[in-house]
């Protein structure tokens, strides 16, 4: 994770989500809707990091369990769906809650060595007003997803 | 930053989609030439016609290079048209020349929409056409780079005697006509609708044939700021015209012209004096453009003997180009025509006698029609609508049963049936205009054919049986990449050298045929060659060698044997060339059919030929099904695939276990599969209803155990998202989902898969036995 705010960013908002403890955020640009308790069909035989399916206006989109990808699961305290596009796929997100949404880049301040584990789906780690927020790194999250399928 | 400007991105899309539909027209120019062996009078002037247009709007859209080379072309093709001798014995080359030419446009159409679009280099296609055009001058000396047809020949035939400074962007025809008036008009085309330029062209392009005398401002339509002079003062024209009711009809009807006026003479806008004229100026009303139409008529009617005795003479010449050019422009005009009425609920403009050159065209040459359905604009709003319909069929099914909890009162149980039936009528179009006709894809599977016979030396007469038969456009795209695998394996393996054909006893030319059939539900493809088949001893040797078999030698059949072919990998020849042999190519075949739920069968007799049959069912928009459950997982199967279902304790005596395989006996023994073990959960429960659902698959039948049934319904398949590969498809039996009566999702599944994933297994099983 980088100390400097070096980053090329885009200019736009964050949407904080809470998992358990901690905060991480998502570029707003990405998020194209965020829906509580969706209904979401399990498939059989799915891989262990889905949740399972969405009917999104009529598209199939699968939802992933963000605490799974974190190694926290808590899979009843899911129940906030944050559905982004990337790479021209719809997917969706389970998480434990959305806070807000913040129009600030932060101050980025550096990890700690427990925090390492973040390393891989974090850009940067910033602080918002006082609380630490991890900043997602999507594509890496998607990345990582591909390698977890064909494992 | 890209090659086009942002703000061109929308015309891009019409440049792309245009281009390719005359890309494909030259094509079937081709195509029929190239069976003639010779290139007719109404072929050179088509062609001539499609690179003409495909060089203007190349150089709207500032592709410097596809338009200088297509000019050459256009240069090649005028020469051609003055003296068809010139092509004599160099048909073959003309082939060739067009083909790659074909090839270049093709490839660079199909990139103008990437982000980082660059146009390529085209030096060596220029250089073959200036080449050839060289070699035609000399034949024909006098005639110099740029000359041939400035004289007004680009556009239709200029009469000698017109005074041509009066006419400075001139379409003239038959100018002397002097029986009808001139008519002057003012076109505004809408505000941001952009290219201003583009859109004069394309408008022009409609009318001119309309028109026996036709002159517009700006007189060039390349030239930089013609679009910002239209934007600001609208397109001019100048007309002459026996169907002007017509006309007005076409330009009114355009989807992005604001206003048609008719103006009085030196009355152009300038930017001095831009005001409106309103007392001066009048709207073309429709109740005008009617009476226009009447007064066309009768006008025609007293004129036509006239005319016809003075425009023998000056027409005599003009007549085969006109007819042709006019044919060619006037399809393109009637493929936009249908697609905007299509899009509008308009009525075709035109209409009676007039229209008649026009309906013989498109019905001479479908090729047009089934090239405004080939439009991705239009096929992208076709498949947009069929995604709506598909969503209200869905949301239908929750209403009824949200009335089925009601406890179906009459008047929501009529309302139901009434929009149900709406419903049914919605889809039925939506499925029609989604339909293509087989003959669409012929011309690239000609060209595959003629490129593989180039190549390897080979004679081979082509032909396609059932090309009228229409099938859904997607699973035609999808039919593509393996009927052209088969068809290249046909060439490459199957048809022998002439000489070695000779001495086997057969014609030089072998015979590969493509027969399509509807039958039963399903689309089938039999891809047929007479060349020299399948030796079973050699692919059971090399069956051997990659231990495939499941069973002792002397036990398999010869169709059984021949079916090796399309184990992953398996291929016997020693050498891979550049069309086939590596072993990868049988296996993409059945995997591409097997995705679509079909069947793949392989016939073959040494010496006589190979005959594949790719059955495939036809894709609907919905399918009524069976509900049921499998542990908490609702499950759906189309109901045509269910033979009969039976409650588990009404037959546990007919099940029985063989080699560790459940069977069936019914009225035939058939095989088991309990789906909660596809599905990886674990048994039932005691007490939990268990029932058996005997299924038929196009060649073979299987049973799954399933838990409680639910329902009939009708569903819409939803494709799985790209996590869900075919490898997940091929483990559980599931080809989408659907959403059933509560508002949830449920899996599809489909009975072929269901026969392969069993068959699959029960190989892998005999297959690992006999190795041991």
């Amino acid at each position: 994770m980088q100390e400097q705010n070096t980053i090329n960013r885009p200019k736009d908002g964050l949407v904080i989500i809470r998992q358990g403890e901690t905060f991480y955020g998502i570029y707003s640009s990405r998020v194209l809707e965020i829906v509580n308790e969706p209904r979401i069909t399990a498939m059989p035989k799915q891989p262990d990091y889905l949740r399972g399916l969405f009917n999104y206006k009529g598209r199939i989109v699968p939802v992933l369990s963000f605490g799974k990808l974190c190694g926290e699961e808590r899979k009843e305290q899911e129940r906030v769906c944050i559905l982004f596009s990337l790479h021209h796929q719809t997917m969706g997100m389970l998480v434990e809650d959305v806070t807000k949404m913040i129009y600030d880049e932060g101050r980025e301040i550096p990890c700690s060595e427990e925090e390492r584990i973040r390393d891989h789906i974090c850009i940067r780690k910033v602080l918002m007003e006082t609380v630490p927020v991890f900043v997602l790194d999507l594509p890496e999250v998607i990345k990582r997803l591909g390698t977890a399928a064909r494992t | 930053m890209g090659f086009f400007s942002p703000d061109m991105e929308f015309l891009i899309d019409i440049y792309q989609s245009e281009t390719t539909d005359l890309i494909e027209e030259l094509n079937k120019y081709l195509m029929e030439a190239e069976e003639k062996n010779r290139l007719e009078a109404d072929a050179i002037n088509g062609i001539f016609r499609v690179v003409h247009t495909i060089k203007s709007s190349s150089a709207m859209m500032g592709m410097a290079d596809m338009s200088t080379c297509t000019h050459h072309l256009e240069d090649l093709f005028f020469l051609f048209r003055e003296n068809p001798s010139l092509l004599k014995g160099r048909e073959n080359e003309t082939f060739d020349l067009l083909y790659a030419y074909s090839d270049y446009v093709k490839d660079e159409i199909e990139r103008v929409t990437e982000e980082d679009f660059q146009p390529s280099q085209v030096t060596e296609l220029m250089d073959r056409i200036s080449g050839e055009l060289d070699c035609c001058r000399e034949k024909k000396p006098g005639v110099k780079d740029g000359e041939m047809w400035q004289s007004g020949e680009e556009n239709g035939i200029v009469p000698e005697d017109e005074p041509k400074e009066n006419f400075p962007a001139a379409v003239q025809r038959s100018a002397k006509d002097a029986l009808f008036d001139t008519i002057r008009l003012q076109i505004r085309l809408a505000e941001k609708c952009q290219m201003e330029n583009v859109r004069a062209f394309l408008l022009i392009n409609q009318i001119k044939e309309m028109c026996s005398s036709l002159v517009y401002r700006p007189e060039d339509l390349e030239a930089e700021g013609a679009a910002f002079q239209i934007r600001s003062h609208g397109l001019y024209l100048e007309l002459v015209s026996d169907r002007i009711g017509e006309v007005t009809d076409r330009l009114s009807s355009s989807p992005y012209v604001a206003s048609v006026r008719e103006v009085t003479e030196n009355e152009e806008e300038t930017d001095e004096g831009a005001q409106e004229r309103e007392g001066s100026v009048k709207e073309i009303s429709a109740r005008e453009t009617q009476e226009r139409r009447a007064s066309d008529r009768a006008a025609s009617d007293r004129a036509a003997s006239d005319r016809a005795a003075s425009d023998r003479a000056a027409s005599d010449r003009a007549a085969s180009d006109r007819a042709a050019s006019g044919r060619a422009a006037s399809e393109r005009g009637d493929s936009r025509e249908s697609a905007s009425d299509k899009n509008t609920g308009r009525e075709t403009a035109s209409s009676g006698s007039e229209t008649g050159q026009n309906g013989k065209a498109v019905a001479e040459l479908p090729v047009n029609a089934k090239s405004a359905k080939n439009s991705s604009i239009l096929w992208e709003r076709i498949v947009k609508l069929q995604e709506v319909t598909g969503e209200l069929i869905t949301e239908h099914t929750v209403l009824d049963s949200m009335i089925e909890k009601l406890g179906n009162p009459k008047e929501l149980e009529n309302f139901s049936l009434t929009f149900r039936r709406l419903l049914t009528d919605l889809e039925e179009l939506v499925n029609s205009a989604s339909m293509m006709p087989v003959s669409a894809i012929v011309p690239q599977l000609y060209r595959t054919v003629r490129d593989i016979c180039k190549k390897e030396g080979k004679e081979v007469k082509f032909t396609v049986e059932g090309e009228e038969i229409e099938a859904d456009k997607n699973l035609m795209d999808t039919m593509m990449t393996p009927l052209i695998h088969l068809l290249r394996n046909a060439i490459d393996h199957g048809i022998e050298a002439p000489k070695d054909r000779l001495l086997a006893g057969k014609d030089a030319e072998g015979k590969v045929t493509l027969e399509v059939n509807s039958e039963e539900g399903t689309l089938v493809f039999r891809v047929k060659d007479d060349g020299s088949g399948m030796d079973p001893q050699i692919i059971m040797k090399k069956a051997q060698e990659k231990k495939l078999l499941t069973k002792d030698a002397d036990d398999y059949t010869r169709e059984e044997i021949v079916n090796f072919i399309l184990v992953p990998g398996f291929s016997t020849m020693t050498e891979a060339n550049e069309f086939s042999g590596r072993g990868v190519g049988m296996d993409a075949v059945r995997s591409a059919v097997e995705e679509l739920g079909g069947v793949l069968e392989v016939y073959s007799e040494k010496g006589q030929g190979s005959e594949f049959v790719m059955q495939v069912p036809v894709t609907m928009t919905s399918v009524d099904s069976i509900h049921f459950m499998v542990g908490d997982v609702n499950c759906l199967i189309p109901a045509k695939s269910i033979e009969r279902i039976y409650s588990m304790a009404e037959v546990s005596g007919q099940l029985s276990f063989v080699d560790g395989r459940e069977l069936f006996q019914g009225s035939r023994m058939l095989p088991v599969l309990r789906m909660r073990e596809v599905f990886g959960m674990p048994k039932a429960e005691e007490g939990e209803p268990e029932h058996l659902l005997v299924l038929q698959g196009i060649k073979s039948a299987v049973c799954i155990a399933v838990g409680q049934m639910i329902g009939q319904q009708t569903a819409v398949k939803k494709e799985l998202p790209e996590l869900f590969d075919s490898a997940y498809r091929g483990q559980t039996g599931i080809s989408g989902c659907a959403m059933i009566g509560d508002g949830s999702l449920g899996v599809m599944l489909s009975a072929e898969k269901l026969i392969q994933l069993y068959q699959k297994g029960l190989e892998e099983d005999a297959r690992a036995k006999h190795n041991q």
